[in-house]
């Protein structure tokens, strides 16, 4: 079986780590000013926004729709390669809880368990739907 | 009234081996393995069978989106075990020392999880007749997670059975 490699952008979060495949994200930029109306992507997980963001960039994320979404997040702590091997299956007791969420799968590189995430399943703005 | 007569040698010889004869036949009696644990003020058991792996406290990644009894995520040897906090879940307060806290790596009811524990007193083999039936706790909601109770230390531990707990946390609320 052939061992696929996958490019994520990752973000850390507190103590977490997010990856974003490369192919959905349409471009990563630095903002000066926070663009109104574009959420932030620890509020969108959950987190309470504990801070104003030091690095705020702006992701444009391509939906499978076409259509394109905007979040804001920290700056990206860089890409991380990993295989298909380094995926994990969620535990079992968490699956039917992150089941409707933006947390599909987990990957463990380097002894680091990074969340891979389908932003489309967050509420972006504009939204990925049609 | 006569003095009491003091017990010669052998007379204490001979009885301390009626002792020990005794002691041997409730050491044949049928047992079963318990860990120890504490949380809080409160002692618990959980069935041998059900405890894989008992582990010093490692870094706990959080998960988003999860209930907070969750604490989040542990790598057990490149598999991803969820950690639930047991305090949380029945409503006690930890006496928090990192050095003392333990995860237990739970498996039971087709599900698995490691379960954080302020300490791990031991591990103990208790004769079935020590186990008794009854536990008396007053939150009726929680009291399906205990099915019996025995003394430990002179202090009562509460079996939990890992089973009922786990089915429990698999639904979201």
């Amino acid at each position: 079986m052939a061992d696929t490699s996958f490019e994520t952008l990752i973000f850390r979060i507190e103590n977490s780590y997010f990856g974003l495949y490369i192919d959905q994200v349409e471009a990563m930029s630095m903002v000066d000013a926070i663009p109104h109306g574009v959420p932030r992507l620890d509020v969108l997980l959950g987190y309470e926004p504990v801070a104003s963001l030091n690095h705020p960039h702006l992701i444009r994320v391509r939906c499978r729709s076409g259509r394109s979404a905007d979040v804001l997040v920290e700056a990206s702590a860089g890409i991380l390669e990993f295989k298909s091997r380094d995926l994990r299956g969620l535990p079992s007791l968490l699956d039917g809880h992150l089941r409707s969420g933006p947390i599909w799968a987990a990957a463990l590189v380097e002894d680091r368990i990074v969340f891979l995430l389908d932003l489309e399943r967050l509420p972006m703005e504009p939204s990925c739907e049609a | 009234m006569s003095p009491r007569k003091r017990p010669s040698t052998e007379e204490i010889v001979q009885e301390l081996k009626e002792r020990r004869s005794q002691e041997v036949i409730e050491v044949d009696e049928k047992t079963q393995q318990f860990v120890v644990v504490s949380v809080g003020e409160d002692w618990f058991g959980f069935p041998g069978s059900q405890i894989r792996e008992i582990l010093s406290h490692s870094p706990v990644t959080a998960v988003p989106g999860v209930p907070p009894i969750f604490l989040g995520v542990i790598n057990v040897r490149g598999d991803l075990e969820s950690v639930i906090d047991l305090a949380r879940v029945l409503g006690l307060e930890r006496h928090a020392n990192p050095r003392q806290e333990r995860i237990l790596i739970g498996h039971a009811a087709g599900l698995s999880s490691g379960i954080l524990v302020d300490t791990v007193f031991d591990i103990i083999d208790v004769p079935m007749s020590r186990i008794s039936d009854s536990v008396k706790i007053a939150d009726r909601q929680k009291a399906h997670y205990f099915t019996g109770e025995f003394e430990f230390r002179s202090r009562p531990v509460v079996v939990i059975d890992a089973g009922h707990l786990f089915t429990d946390l698999l639904r979201p609320a």
